[in-house]
């Protein structure tokens, strides 16, 4: 039954990842007018425009474009920079690693920062804990990240000078911009936290190992969270593509070289090529991850049918 | 969480208020004060409450300029998206077969590109501008409506009033008028409460990254990224803008979580 449900799901991300490859493919032809003649400028000689739009291939039929656009990626070939001339994948992948720590970083904080609180909100529900972590939530909802990320770098960077500004240099220069990241997520879920122990602490099987006279912490931790944990998990899936979107703006006000950052750069150069690929890295990822979410939620919990 | 929403209220309206009427308040967003440039905030003369910026512009005045940059956006963008996705998802509902499909298709395709990423690119390629920038969110943000309408007629559809207007012979357009909207309206209003929050720093995010309004019109985005330029010297810059940003956020997103409270919107989508 595992095989059927994961076969019909692959089939259905394949499916969902062939469209994404379409929208983005069609992005170029968004661009007002002639998108060779934006890039080039309108001073551009005829003989160069002609040479970068059969280097595009914006000569051939649209179909047919289209089929090259999708071969071409499952080869890995997402085209040449129009800038530096190099391969656009090779940019990505040196690229990809300064944003996969950052996501990771913030991931990371968000959970420690989401988990107590949550927890600590639901279990004494309504008290003075359960208001201020949730006034502290809906906070966290509420400020963008171009707006904390200039309020850290001028409190810890300016004033304090705890952190560098900006830039990627060692494990201090990740702190800044992981933590502005990860505050939206950390507020998402802890009122998911929240919201979930809630239901779980309802249940017979906690109040049967309260009656077995088992530690509050035993209760919580090994009865109560393990439960609560699944939807906070399927949170996290679906949350981690905001997190990933939220990381070009992060990148970009913290100077860190990632993906992000080199999205918004080209989109500033023209450099259109590039911007396609760094959308369609994102959202691949963000297939994927949720993909498998759904993978290991059902793993983790048998109560889960799949023929429902 | 039962929150007192009279203080939201008042400075949602505060901000709505000065947008409304700043063409004709005494303002000058634009007007260049050499004397005064990057000033820090002072008494006791309004337009320098909250100092000046690297041009020497009062900042003040480029705040109120802005909420009415952010608050016609969010207005426009989310009238869009809730009269076109909610169009969409009520026909695709009530239609069912071949054109429900295409829709759900084409929701769960723009589902699937992580949050603002998509308008961001958008917005990217077809180029700078406040035009533009409406357009990128307007193509991302009907989804979220359409979904829901879709999925609270599909709960409708076959309701006896619906069918007894059937019945009657009611032309479908008056049946979905008269019979399903009404029924349909209270998440639809929820979801465009919390759609106007996103908006509003999703308009401020895209003039963050300088794909929103163009100089000299102000947005509290484009304030921020000109302040972090200045921010050791002129941490005002920053902060007036970023404040009213988490002001307005924060007050739609209370009267939102109130209204939903109030509606009970969990009971009806426990029933979807």
């Amino acid at each position: 039954m595992f095989l059927n449900y994961l076969i019909k799901r692959l089939f259905s991300a394949v499916f969902v990842l062939l469209g994404i490859t379409t929208l983005v493919f069609l992005l170029i032809h968004l661009v007002p007018g002639d998108p060779v003649e934006v890039m080039l400028g309108e001073t551009a000689r005829p003989a160069d425009r002609e040479a970068l739009r059969h280097a595009l291939g914006l000569d051939l039929p649209v179909l047919q474009q289209w089929w090259q656009y999708l071969t071409g990626i499952a080869h890995f070939d997402l085209g040449e920079s129009l800038h530096s001339k190099r391969a656009v994948s090779q940019l990505l992948m040196e690229r990809l690693p300064a944003t996969a720590i950052l996501s990771i970083a913030s991931m990371f904080i968000a959970i420690v920062i989401a988990l107590p609180l949550g927890i600590l909100a639901a279990v004494y529900k309504d008290s003075i804990w359960d208001k201020s972590a949730m006034v502290t939530a809906m906070l966290g909802v509420s400020i963008p990240n171009f707006v904390m990320g200039p309020l850290l770098i001028l409190i810890f960077a300016l004033w304090l000078g705890w952190f560098p500004v900006s830039g990627k240099e060692g494990f201090a220069s990740l702190i800044l911009p992981a933590f502005t990241l990860g505050t939206a997520l950390a507020a998402i879920l802890s009122r998911m936290v929240r919201a979930s122990m809630l239901e779980v602490l309802q249940e017979d099987y906690i109040r049967a190992a309260r009656a077995r006279g088992l530690t509050e912490f035993h209760v919580l931790g090994l009865h109560a969270l393990r439960n609560a944990a699944l939807p906070v998990i399927t949170i996290l899936g679906m949350q981690f593509g905001a997190l990933l979107a939220g990381a070009v703006i992060t990148e970009t006000i913290f100077a860190w070289p990632g993906i992000g950052q080199l999205m918004i750069e080209s989109i500033q150069k023209r450099d259109y090529p590039i911007v396609q690929a760094c959308v369609l890295l994102i959202s691949f990822t963000y297939v994927l991850i949720n993909l498998l979410t759904d993978l290991i939620y059902i793993k983790l919990d048998p109560r889960v049918k799949l023929d429902q | 969480m039962k929150a007192n929403y009279t203080m939201p209220m008042f400075i949602l309206f505060a901000w709505i208020a000065l947008a409304l009427f700043a063409p004709v308040l005494p303002l000058h967003p634009d007007h260049i004060a050499l004397d005064k440039i990057l000033l820090s905030p002072t008494w006791p003369e309004w337009s320098q409450w909250l100092g000046y910026d690297d041009l020497g512009r009062s900042i003040s005045a480029r705040l109120i300029m802005g909420a009415r940059t952010s608050l016609s956006v969010a207005v426009i963008v989310v009238t869009i998206s809730f009269l076109l996705g909610t169009f969409l998802g009520l026909m695709g509902a009530w239609l069912g077969g071949f054109w429900d499909k295409c829709l759900v298709m084409v929701v769960d395709l723009f589902i699937a590109f992580p949050g603002i990423l998509l308008a961001i690119a958008l917005a990217g390629l077809l180029g700078p501008g406040l035009m533009n920038a409406v357009i990128a969110l307007s193509i991302v943000s009907w989804v979220g409506f359409a979904r829901l309408a879709r999925v609270q007629t599909l709960t409708i559809k076959n309701r006896d009033h619906v069918n007894a207007a059937q019945a009657l012979g009611t032309p479908d357009f008056v049946i979905a008028i008269k019979h399903i909207l009404p029924l349909i309206m209270a998440p639809l209003i929820i979801e465009a409460t919390f759609a106007f929050a996103g908006v509003v720093i999703a308009e401020a995010g895209l003039s963050f990254l300088g794909l929103g309004v163009q100089p000299p019109a102000a947005s509290w985005g484009s304030m921020i990224r000109d302040g972090t330029r200045y921010m050791l010297v002129a941490p005002h810059m920053v902060l007036a803008p970023g404040f009213a940003i988490l002001s307005l956020v924060l007050c739609i997103n209370l009267l939102g979580d109130t209204l939903r409270d109030k509606m009970d919107i969990r009971e009806i989508e426990k029933t979807a």
